[in-house]
């Protein structure tokens, strides 16, 4: 079997791999695993919205043994990482990480949180430091405003 | 061993292979998962397949051990001569499938017996992965050959 601990490096290879194909072949994966991971994910958004995204990634901190803060206002839920274990790992690799490999969060994520009625913001910040910052809002102007500040905001589509 | 792991384990990624599986098979075919898993085996894997390239198959077993443990499965190792028999008595990816409500189905073992198909391409070992029943299968490691790389 793929240890749950090495998927990310698989994943990784597959990543390369549709980009060989083309990017929309990559894009379309992700839009697939948007649509199983909406199977997870949605019933919590569907349940407590802003609310039900801080537990389910305040879930997601602890078992993927993240470095990360989690924070839920009015308006936004942010979840900040200081050490994401899925780059780190993509980078502690022998097949080396794949060059837009950060993009996949967004990819599957965006996807999931529009679905049910909310705006998809986050700053990959580097793609060779595992830090980044996402913001889910309730309102698109939100989002929109808080794009106009980020360093590198991530576009998967 | 080039990687081990501390922590909580995520155990939703079986889930996400299962997927990926089923939407590469079903988008790109056979050969496409064969080259995926014969990548990930002897590129991510580079240690395991330069040792079985040089005839040492003891890093495979050891990873093997190291990661059905960490994920609670259950297994047995026994050598026989030439050959080594991992065992998995009960398959913790399998288990969470099941765990899940998520069918298990011929598909999701090709992860198996792909990743065993590149780890014994080019080497002196033959790797033979024998699907016993859900979540029970043997993989067993013979040497077919005293050339190494």
């Amino acid at each position: 079997m793929i240890p749950s601990d090495h998927f990310v490096r698989m994943y990784n290879e597959l990543f390369k791999m549709l980009e060989e194909q083309g990017h929309s072949h990559l894009q379309k994966y992700w839009q697939r695993i948007a649509s199983l991971q909406d199977t997870i994910l949605g019933p919590y958004i569907e349940k407590d919205g802003l609310k039900g995204m801080y537990d389910y990634w305040e879930h997601i901190r602890i078992e993927e043994n993240c470095d990360a803060d989690l924070e839920l206002t009015e308006d936004y839920f942010e979840f900040k990482m200081n050490k994401c274990p899925s780059l780190s790992k993509a980078l502690d690799n022998d097949a080396g990480a794949f060059e837009l490999y950060c993009d996949h969060c967004a990819g599957w994520v965006q996807p999931v949180v529009e679905k049910h009625g909310y705006y998809y913001a986050s700053d990959i910040i580097s793609r060779t430091n595992p830090v980044c910052v996402m913001r889910i809002y309730k309102d698109k102007a939100g989002a929109d405003d808080y794009e106009k500040t980020l360093d590198l905001p991530a576009k998967p589509y | 061993m080039r990687y081990t792991d501390t922590g909580e384990v995520h155990k939703d990624f079986h889930l996400a292979t299962n997927e990926t599986i089923d939407f590469v098979l079903s988008e790109y075919g056979i050969n496409f998962l064969t080259e995926l898993f014969r990548r990930t085996s002897q590129k991510v894997y580079r240690d395991i397949y330069t040792n079985l390239r040089n005839g040492n198959p003891q890093p495979l077993i050891e990873h093997w051990s190291y990661y059905y443990s960490r994920e609670k499965g259950d297994f047995s190792v026994s050598e026989e001569g030439e050959s080594i028999c991992f065992h998995v008595i009960d398959c913790p990816a399998v288990r969470h499938l099941k765990e899940k409500d998520v069918p298990v189905t011929d598909n999701f073992y090709l992860q198996i017996s792909l990743m065993n198909k590149g780890w014994s391409e080019e080497t002196p070992f033959e790797i033979e992965t024998e699907i016993i029943g859900e979540g029970e299968y043997k993989m067993t490691v013979r040497r077919v050959s005293d050339d190494t790389q």
